[in-house]
């Protein structure tokens, strides 16, 4: 019953993407907000954990829907816009995560600015304590296991599509988010013990 | 220890708040880009073929149906016309024997006498078909073969 219910629901959230979507590559500017209203908080929360860097994950989620509306006229919609968007972000995500690391490999001299986490008066984001927690245990676990956790729990992606963005077999995606999980529970485990 | 259920309830409402004003300028940006893109798209609206096509899986089989139809139907006009004109040169007459001129009925009727040269009316009739919309006579003929050799001893006189 509460599976037919909730694919049900699915099923209407599908359809409604694709109303938005269609009124979007009309130009309608009120698909456009709805789509926005319906999708920042979560691609905010996905950017924000898997970057842990608050300006950068706003930049790319901003980026991720400017990109989203200059393509919308020829956006043909195949799957769930929600898993669309959060490909991008994904995508996005971990382009970054290479340049950075790129970046710390090179000289301090040659290093570009390094963006604080401090609270600014533009800040887009504003962390709970809960996320916060999140944020600092899940960054002490390899990319590809952050990825994983983050696009399976927060994403609500599935292993097949996890598994297709990071070039690897379902079973590897799998094992990264199992072994992900456990590290991340003994990172919690180990705080409550402190 | 924490079972792992626990976690992921906890990593899945781990929730973050949005500055409502930063909210509203990110919007503003995004539509401010939507109008740019509508501008610089509006001659694009229009459909394009090509890349329907190039889209559409239904619709490049149909596109690839209708070039072999189109082709089949080009080949099969081309084979007909072929035919047309093969037939239009098989009627020439093939020999001089075969037109009704004065040489050639003579030569006919010297050949076989009236049978012949009713033969060669025939052929001649299937070749040149019947003049004035009826049927062509024997005695027609003989009277045009008759005329035409009074003419021509006239002329040797």
């Amino acid at each position: 019953m509460t599976s037919g219910r909730s694919a049900i629901s699915r099923g209407f959230r599908v359809l409604e993407d694709k109303l938005l979507v269609y009124k979007l590559r009309h130009g309608s500017k009120d698909a456009l907000c709805r789509i926005y209203e319906k999708y920042r908080d979560d691609l905010l929360r996905i950017a924000a954990g898997l970057l842990g860097e608050r300006s950068a994950a706003e930049d790319i989620v901003h980026d991720t829907f400017a990109a989203f509306v200059r393509t919308a006229e020829k956006f043909q919609l195949t799957g769930s816009l929600k898993g669309y968007l959060t490909t991008c972000v994904a995508n996005r995500a971990r382009n970054k995560n290479r340049a950075t690391r790129r970046r710390q490999a090179v000289n301090i001299d040659d290093a570009g600015p390094v963006t604080s986490d401090l609270k600014r008066p533009d800040q887009w984001i504003i962390y709970t304590e809960d996320f916060r927690r999140l944020k600092n245990a899940i960054a002490r676990l390899p990319y590809e296991q952050k990825e994983a956790v983050i696009l399976h729990i927060q994403g609500k992606m599935k292993f097949k599509d996890i598994a297709r963005l990071q070039e690897t077999s379902v079973k590897t995606a799998v094992s990264r988010y199992r072994y992900g999980l456990n590290k991340l529970r003994s990172i919690l485990d180990g705080e409550v013990t402190k | 220890m924490r079972p792992a259920e626990n976690i992921k309830r906890w990593i899945k409402n781990a929730s973050i708040n949005t500055s409502p004003e930063v909210n509203q300028a990110v919007l503003a940006d995004l539509l401010n880009e939507l109008d740019k893109s509508k501008i610089a798209g509006s001659p694009g609206t229009k459909s394009n073929i090509c890349s329907t096509l190039a889209r559409s899986r239904i619709a490049q089989l149909a596109a690839a149906a209708v070039i072999i139809i189109a082709t089949c139907l080009f080949f099969m006009q081309q084979e007909q016309t072929g035919e047309i004109k093969k037939q239009e040169i098989t009627q020439t007459p093939k020999s001089p024997a075969e037109l009704n001129t004065f040489a050639s009925l003579s030569f006919a009727y010297r050949k076989g006498g009236i049978p012949e040269l009713e033969r060669q009316c025939d052929k001649t009739l299937d070749v040149l078909g019947p003049f004035d919309n009826g049927r062509i006579r024997i005695k027609h003929t003989l009277a045009q073969f008759e005329e035409n050799h009074l003419e021509r001893t006239y002329y040797e006189n």
